[in-house]
């Protein structure tokens, strides 16, 4: 038994929680208020832009 | 990251993955943003898995490339789809072409514009054995005879940023009979297939939502002073986030336990664990996203915090991929099975 993650999942852990602290946590304020004027104009079926597409 | 497990992916184990997933469990931005959302990374699977050269190269190359999106058309209001021998859509041959007539809804994805693709399940053959009557089958988004009818709500929630959930029609939808996903009669497998690592993956997102919420819950009740002390100093308070420390230990070792069995013994053997976390993970967050609300006063409900929309999805979790009780009835058939 070996409870401890590998060192490739380390690696990409701390990448992936370097991606939200720097991009995902700042863009959800920016997704709120983007979906909410989508919504506004009857686009509410559409991405926010802060999602890139 | 994707496809995650396969070889054209980032080929990483399913215990690799898991720690992965729960991080990106904490905002509901991150699996797209990794373009690891559904339904677009089942029909990716699906197509990675089933699909033929031709399939793929022009449907799953652009999903891949997130310069398109996809549904998941299996659900139908008609009949109780949990047991999905019953889905009842008919996919019937006429010469070239496949026809497809019925009704669908909780077709995830399907709302969004830049959806293109949709993965259609019914029956090729009423007659063949139950687990071989249905098939799976690609039809394009703008061909003649599909209608939107409308986008189903989620507690009131549209979903519309991430592709909504649509009550599709189908009448005389004629698509060319190589669309089929590995022939006719396969319909059932896939989708067994489709929702197996489905499960596993809402189960470890959500361990990574419970952690957010259990966050939340600290940070608020550490602020908050009402009758002249913290909210943390009250023993309520303290009781409900041990337990959520708790539980999500506990849901955490059995979802990479399982996570572990599925590399090692594949997803059969692995089954009764599968089961257990889709029955344990879903209503262990629901309870903890409940206390972190409570904690929060009505700003819990609110849009001011995310605890509304998280309690609202572990909620629906309990049903989406197959009901709490479906699982539970196949796992109690096993475990009695050994003294029959």
């Amino acid at each position: 038994m070996d409870f401890a993650y590998d060192a490739r999942t380390e690696e990409l852990r701390g990448q992936l929680q370097a991606f939200i602290d720097e991009h995902i946590i700042p863009a959800e304020k920016v997704f709120e208020e983007q979906a909410a004027e989508l919504a506004g104009q009857g686009r509410g079926w559409e991405r926010p832009a802060v999602m890139g597409t | 990251m994707f496809l995650a497990h396969h070889r054209e992916g980032a080929g990483l184990t399913n215990l690799q993955y898991a720690p992965l997933a729960e991080l990106s469990g904490g905002s509901h931005l991150t699996p797209e943003a990794l373009n690891c959302a559904a339904p677009d990374t089942g029909n990716m699977e699906v197509l990675a898995e089933f699909g033929t050269k031709e399939q793929q190269d022009r449907w799953l190359r652009p999903l891949l490339d997130g310069e398109i999106r996809s549904a998941f058309c299996m659900t139908e209001p008609d009949v109780a789809s949990s047991d999905a021998t019953n889905i009842s859509t008919s996919i019937s041959r006429d010469g070239d072409v496949y026809v497809i007539n019925g009704r669908k809804w909780w077709s995830s994805g399907a709302m969004d514009p830049r959806c293109k693709i949709l993965i259609v399940m019914g029956k090729t053959n009423p007659d063949a054995d139950r687990h071989r009557q249905q098939s799976q089958i690609l039809v394009p988004a703008d061909t003649a005879g599909i209608s939107i009818k409308r986008g189903v709500t989620v507690f009131g929630y549209t979903d519309g940023t991430h592709g909504g959930h649509a009550e599709i029609e189908f009448t005389d939808v004629r698509v060319p009979a190589r669309n089929i996903i590995s022939g006719e009669g396969e319909g059932f497998a896939i989708a067994q297939a489709r929702l197996g690592p489905g499960r596993i993956h809402h189960c470890m997102r959500q361990i990574g939502a419970s952690e957010r919420a259990l966050e939340l819950m600290c940070r608020r009740v550490t602020d908050r002073v009402a009758w002249g002390k913290p909210l943390a100093e009250q023993g309520v308070i303290q009781d409900w986030i041990a337990e959520a420390r708790v539980r999500i230990e506990a849901a955490r070792l059995l979802v990479l336990k399982t996570a572990w069995l599925m590399d090692t013994v594949g997803n059969k053997g692995a089954h009764t664990e599968i089961q257990a976390i889709k029955i344990l993970v879903p209503q262990a967050t629901e309870w903890i996203m409940d206390k972190a609300i409570q904690a929060h006063g009505a700003g819990g409900v609110s849009q001011d915090f995310p605890l509304a929309a998280l309690w609202a999805h572990a909620r629906t979790l309990r049903l989406a991929d197959g009901p709490d009780e479906v699982h539970k009835r196949s796992l109690a058939h096993r475990e009695l099975k050994k003294y029959s």
